[in-house]
């Protein structure tokens, strides 16, 4: 299970909308906590932030622009390593049929 | 082996899957801090990420539990893509520095949590001897110092997937023995290094290492070591051998069949006494300048066994001649003509086949 980190609700807002799972980046869940109140009126002034994934044992965070970096440099490694290396695994890339191909693009 | 959680579930196209390591595991207290750094291994300790059931089982099979050499592919040509070597530090699992041995790439104060250079900026020469920054234990300032890192990508070729391993080793020795073989087989194959297969390997080195009393002492360490496989060295040798002999003369040189001449006037069978045919008068003949004029031989009008043979390549003019001469109207020797992509000597021969 991921750790579960309290903080202000300013802080939690910024990492919720700017940060992921360090370990699965997967998206991250911000409840309220009731650990801090204000003590005028009472309302919530923590909030308890940590991964979506219930099976992820994430125990931090990284940048969502970091993920987005990694995840097109990969992207682009992967064509790379194709050309290199396809032939010699003996993996083919799966043609679907056109019609199919139309469809899944929304035409 | 001991796994790695969530590695893939990050949705990379070209995923990291596992680690190579050289060290068994460190022994950690129930506080998460380590108590003993793993001992060096004779063997690779090769830790996947828990969800590659498949890729386990296959590497078990085929490697065992300990395993001396991998089979590896390099995933890319470019060495910096696949290899690379920086002086790090690190501090509660956290990078704290990163130099290329003359300055830094990278730095944190450890006191403020300030990063101090990224990338290079501000320009910062590193110095071995001081420390990069400092932790607390009982106490103590503690200085962090950088150590040589080095990560090699590879691909396991038996696992048929384009996913990697990264290779680790903190070994200055490791080091420069991998660049150097690495270097070694760009050259020899002019910069292709992806998809030759290789084998990683861990061998015995007498080395010089540092006691605790300050002096030095050769000791036994198992040392990596890239090499191409023995049946593509057999391969490259035999074909180097190939390319350093000379061109062999004796072979015949290829032929160009012979053509006829196309459009010029000559006597097919040339017999050169037989002037039967050659007019006795002077002027006014065909061939013969007149005032300064020439005048041009009448093909139809000469003798037939003086009459230019068929030329082989059928120009305009021949085609449609040869249309005429067949009996077939211009709108046939047309579709002929199209057919045959407008290729006139292509239209004729097949009309020749089909009308001989």
């Amino acid at each position: 299970m991921a750790a579960r980190f309290i903080m202000t609700d300013r802080t939690a807002t910024i990492i919720h909308n700017h940060y992921v799972c360090n370990i699965c980046w997967g998206p991250l869940t911000l409840e309220e906590s009731d650990t801090i109140r204000d003590p005028g009126d009472g309302r919530f002034l923590a909030s308890v932030i940590y991964c979506s994934n219930p099976n992820c044992t994430g125990s931090g965070f990284v940048t969502k622009r970091y993920t987005e970096r990694r995840c097109e440099q990969s992207g682009a490694e992967y064509e790379d390593v194709y050309k290199n290396l396809a032939e010699i695994l003996g993996l083919k890339r799966e043609l679907i049929p056109i019609e199919q191909a139309l469809k899944e693009l929304g035409f | 082996m001991s796994p790695i959680k969530g590695l893939t579930d990050r949705n990379l196209a070209f995923p990291e899957i596992g680690q190579v390591r050289k060290g068994a595991k460190k022994t950690v207290d129930a506080n998460g801090r380590t108590t003993a750094i793993g001992k060096d291994l004779q063997y690779f300790r090769v830790d996947f990420d828990e969800r590659e059931v498949e890729a386990i089982k296959k590497f078990t099979e085929i490697y065992h539990e300990k395993p001396t050499m991998l089979n590896i592919l390099l995933p890319f040509n470019e060495i910096d893509r696949c290899w690379d070597a920086y002086l790090e530090a690190y501090t509660a699992g956290r990078l704290v520095a990163r130099s290329d041995g003359e300055r830094f790439l990278y730095k944190v104060n450890t006191k403020t949590g300030e990063v101090e250079v990224v990338n290079g900026q501000p320009d910062l020469l590193y110095d071995p001897n001081v420390a990069v920054g400092t932790y607390t234990s009982k106490d103590k300032e503690v200085g962090i110092y950088c150590r040589p890192v080095g990560r090699l990508r590879v691909v396991i070729p038996e696992l048929k997937r384009l996913a990697y391993l990264t290779v680790l080793t903190t070994s200055k020795h490791d080091i420069m023995n991998i660049s150097s073989q690495l270097a070694a087989i760009a050259q020899m194959t002019n910069g292709k290094i992806s998809g030759i297969p290789l084998i990683l390997k861990r061998t015995p080195h007498e080395i010089s290492t540092p006691m605790p009393d300050g002096k030095r002492a050769r000791r036994e360490k198992w040392l990596l070591s890239i090499e191409a496989s023995p049946e593509w060295v057999e391969r490259q040798i035999t074909s180097m051998q190939l390319l350093s002999y000379p061109a062999i003369d004796s072979m015949p040189l290829a032929e160009l069949p012979t053509g006829a001449i196309k459009n010029v006037d000559y006597a097919p069978d040339g017999d050169e006494d037989d002037d039967s045919d050659i007019p006795s008068n002077f002027g006014n003949e065909e061939g013969e300048p007149v005032d300064g004029r020439f005048v041009e031989a009448d093909q139809d009008k000469l003798p037939l066994e003086q009459k230019q043979p068929d030329p082989v390549i059928y120009t305009s003019k021949a085609y449609w001649a040869l249309v005429t001469a067949k009996g077939m109207t211009p709108l046939d020797g047309q579709e002929a003509l199209t057919k045959a992509g407008n290729d006139y000597d292509a239209a004729a021969h097949e009309i020749n086949k089909i009308k001989p």
